[in-house]
């Protein structure tokens, strides 16, 4: 009777019914459990001390066998050479160019020229260095003196500007009112499950 | 008394002839320190606390420029002092991206690329120098190169290799092994 008043009541009645009437007779199976079908004999505790030493041992031994030779790195494709270009690379050899004696001198000065550019860009950069560190350690000391605290708070590792992500400059700048099209980016990345 | 005389120990311990005018063997040995007697004391030489390792990961869509800027952040990390524990490359992740026809999902274009991955590991960072070096690979970074500097993780260093399944299955079921159930069923509890 009461069942009839609401949609949500009635639900709960048979709910009840199903409980009392069908569902008693079921059982849950080992499988659910285990992997194991049947539930194994109990055995002497000695021999079961024995067994377990051993497959302990065997499952030891057999992962130390695997780590020796688990290590395999992922292959980084732009370091290895394709099986059809490794099969024709004598063709693709080119025969040594030849250079005149002015042309080599024009190369030697245009590489000391490079060299030295280069060069100057790292004594720039190591000069920077030098005074950044000097610098920075006269603040910190200055700090020291006035506050050891605040020494030790600027001093100390701080975890919350990790992970840093930065990006570098793009070629050109964004395109103004640039209406992108619609696509997708697909992930092809090789995976190993 | 006895202190002075350690004093002269120390001063003339060089010399032979001062070494034969003292008294016993513990004058001649001078005055140690107890920490130092079994063991040398080694000092700390770290003027500021450190990071743990950290790793600075360059990743771009063209390898050769991301190469020469990985030389060039162990060129400067060596004259930061840090020491690079490895500097080495990871396998690129490959995409595939894809433009539709307008108003409808027919493929217009569709193209596929890499995108490289190389790593420098770094030990040793002190903390005041961290945001230098950042300072300065920023400035130097090249075109369409993104740098990311974290603390390293065990999950960084299993990303380089292929995960070996059966010795995950291997160490599963030593695992197994303590598992309460596992042991009543195999009949040994």
């Amino acid at each position: 009777m009461l069942c009839s008043l609401a949609a949500s009541s009635s639900r709960l009645c048979v709910n009840s019914l199903v409980s009392t009437s069908f569902l008693r007779p079921f059982h849950t199976t080992p499988l659910a459990q285990g992997v194991f079908m049947k539930k194994q004999k109990k055995i002497d505790p000695e021999v079961a001390k024995a067994r377990e030493h051993r497959k302990r041992k065997k499952l030891e031994r057999e992962i130390r066998e695997m780590l020796k030779h688990s290590k395999k790195s992922k292959p980084i494709d732009e370091m290895t050479i394709d099986v059809i270009s490794a099969k024709n690379i004598n063709e693709r050899r080119r025969p040594p160019t030849v250079l005149t004696s002015e042309q080599l001198d024009e190369r030697a000065v245009i590489f000391k020229n490079y060299t030295r550019s280069r060069a100057h860009l790292m004594i720039a950069d190591d000069e920077w260095i030098r005074t950044a560190f000097y610098q920075q350690k006269n603040a910190l000391n200055e700090l020291k003196k006035l506050d050891l605290k605040l020494y030790e708070e600027a001093v100390k590792p701080s975890r919350v500007q990790l992970p840093l992500v930065i990006h570098g400059p793009t070629l050109t700048p964004p395109a103004e009112n640039y209406d992108a099209p619609d696509g997708e980016y697909i992930d092809t990345t090789r995976t190993w499950v | 008394m006895n202190n002075s005389l350690s004093l002269l120990v120390r001063k003339f311990l060089p010399t032979k002839t001062a070494v034969a005018n003292l008294a016993s063997l513990r004058e001649i040995a001078g005055v140690r320190d107890p920490w130092s007697l079994y063991e040398p004391i080694f000092e700390d030489t770290r003027e500021y606390p450190e990071y743990n390792t950290i790793n600075v990961r360059l990743q771009g869509f063209d390898y050769p420029p991301i190469e020469r800027f990985q030389k060039y952040v162990h060129q400067i990390a060596k004259r930061f002092h840090f020491k690079v524990v490895q500097s080495y490359a990871v396998a690129a992740q490959t995409r595939n991206s894809v433009i539709f026809k307008p108003n409808s999902t027919v493929v217009n274009n569709e193209m596929n690329y890499s995108i490289y991955d190389r790593v420098v590991r770094l030990d040793g960072v002190a903390a005041p120098h961290l945001h230098l070096f950042v300072q300065l690979l920023q400035t130097h970074l090249p075109v369409g190169v993104t740098m990311t500097v974290k603390e390293h993780e065990k999950t960084d260093e299993n990303y380089r290799y292929i995960p070996d399944i059966l010795l995950k299955q291997k160490q599963e079921e030593l695992k197994s092994l303590d598992d309460p159930l596992v042991r009543k069923n195999l009949g040994w509890e």
